[in-house]
């Protein structure tokens, strides 16, 4: 048994936050238990992502550190099979990649850990990611989340129709009509379309982040692009609520193909619809009271 | 997915689109749709089995629209339903596109004049 930090009082085992190591490399998979259980977590170890997938769903860690490149998986597997399990959906992975495994292992669409952390690492760095990601873990609780998906797109791919089959999956989760699944599937569509097209540029490298969350009262998707974002008060090639079809013209004289409605589409279909400041992330949410009165 | 299917009724040319109008779904059909547009004056496009639509179908279906009109041809789409016309009547294109509440009354509409 490693010694606690002086000064810091050990917390009693059950009690301890429970990590669970998914690491193939025995010596850092050693490492990392210590390093865990000096600093009061209780750490358990294993090699590969099918005994992964099986002690999360048996112990139903607090944490789970991944390593992206195993020997039966990628890390990105098993972060899919755990997030698309209702019992492991809430549990936080903080995901280990090397430099080169983001181009070695792209797939087009990833369901995605909640933190990443790029080998090599210091001890404080991955402290720093695992308490982190139990806090983020509380704040899920707090606000009654029962389900919390990270997805990940390249800006290239052709994968939106394995990202609508994962909707699918999510959308069933939920109290939502026929329509409404309709309606946020639409809006959603748009606006990942938007965010691959206009904020990236279909650039290789660059990636739309999916955040979808549920509660008991909503249901929330927010998409992120890495581009420079947009001034939302310069948009005449844009559809407008008031005259959705004046900006035809505008676009023709832009010498624009016919478009512009992804914005008036995914507003009209959500709840709430908001753009940050820098116009690169857009939130939509869907409330499910409203369907319980319609 | 989208899926394309062409048949003839009445010297008219009927296109059925079925699946997903999103990026992906238009990506596939799209050649074989304009090229079935070609010399065609007078075109029904069925979206009867369409689940969704997004702006690139939109944009696939005005494109179409245009042309046949500057052509002095006429479009007239059927089988508007569920997302596809929520879709549609939100952006008002009711009042661009010729819309017909059935396949038979599309052709008619077609023909007509």
């Amino acid at each position: 048994m490693v010694a606690c930090a002086p000064g810091r009082a050990e917390p009693a085992v059950d009690q301890a936050e429970r990590i669970l190591v998914v690491e193939d490399d025995a010596e850092l998979r050693s490492l990392l238990g210590e390093l865990l259980r000096t600093e009061g977590f209780q750490a358990v170890s294993v090699a590969d992502g099918a005994e992964a997938i099986r002690r999360a769903t048996s112990d139903r860690p607090d944490a789970v550190i991944l390593d992206l490149m195993l020997p039966d998986m990628s890390g990105f597997e098993v972060c899919q099979e755990l997030k698309f399990r209702r019992d492991t959906n809430l549990i936080p992975i903080v995901m280990l990649t090397a430099l080169h495994d983001a181009r070695s292992r792209r797939s087009g669409l990833r369901v995605g850990a909640n933190r990443y952390l790029t080998k090599p690492f210091s001890p404080d760095e991955l402290l720093r990611e695992v308490r982190s990601s139990l806090e983020h873990r509380r704040e899920l609780s707090e606000r009654r989340t029962h389900t919390s998906v990270e997805l990940q797109l390249d800006s290239d791919t052709h994968q939106r129709e394995q990202l609508n089959d994962l909707l699918s999956e999510l959308f069933v989760q939920t109290p939502l009509s026929e329509t409404e699944i309709g309606q946020i599937r639409t809006a959603t569509l748009e606006m990942i379309e938007n965010a691959a097209e206009w904020g990236n540029r279909r650039h290789k490298d660059l990636t739309v982040s999916i955040a979808y969350e549920v509660t008991d009262r909503w249901l929330k998707f927010v998409i992120t692009d890495q581009g420079p974002g947009f001034d939302r008060g310069q948009l005449p090639h844009a559809a407008q609520a008031e005259d959705p079809t004046a900006h035809m013209e505008i676009r023709e004289k832009l010498g624009l193909r016919n478009g512009g409605f992804g914005i008036l589409i995914a507003r009209g279909m959500v709840d709430h619809f908001e753009y940050n400041e820098r116009g690169n992330q857009v939130t939509l949410v869907k409330y499910f009271v409203r369907s319980a009165n319609s | 997915m989208a899926t394309l299917d062409q048949s003839d009724v009445r010297g008219v040319k009927v296109l059925r689109l079925a699946g997903s109008l999103t990026r992906d779904g238009v990506d596939q059909v799209e050649m074989a749709f304009v090229a079935a547009l070609r010399g065609e004056p007078r075109v029904v496009v069925d979206l009867h089995g369409v689940d969704l639509l997004t702006t690139p179908g939109i944009s696939m279906l005005l494109a179409a629209e245009r042309e046949l009109k500057q052509a002095k041809g006429r479009l007239v789409l059927s089988g508007v339903r569920g997302m596809a016309d929520e879709v549609l009547r939100r952006c008002k294109l009711h009042t661009v596109l010729s819309v017909a509440p059935t396949l038979e009354a599309a052709v008619e509409r077609a023909t007509d004049g």
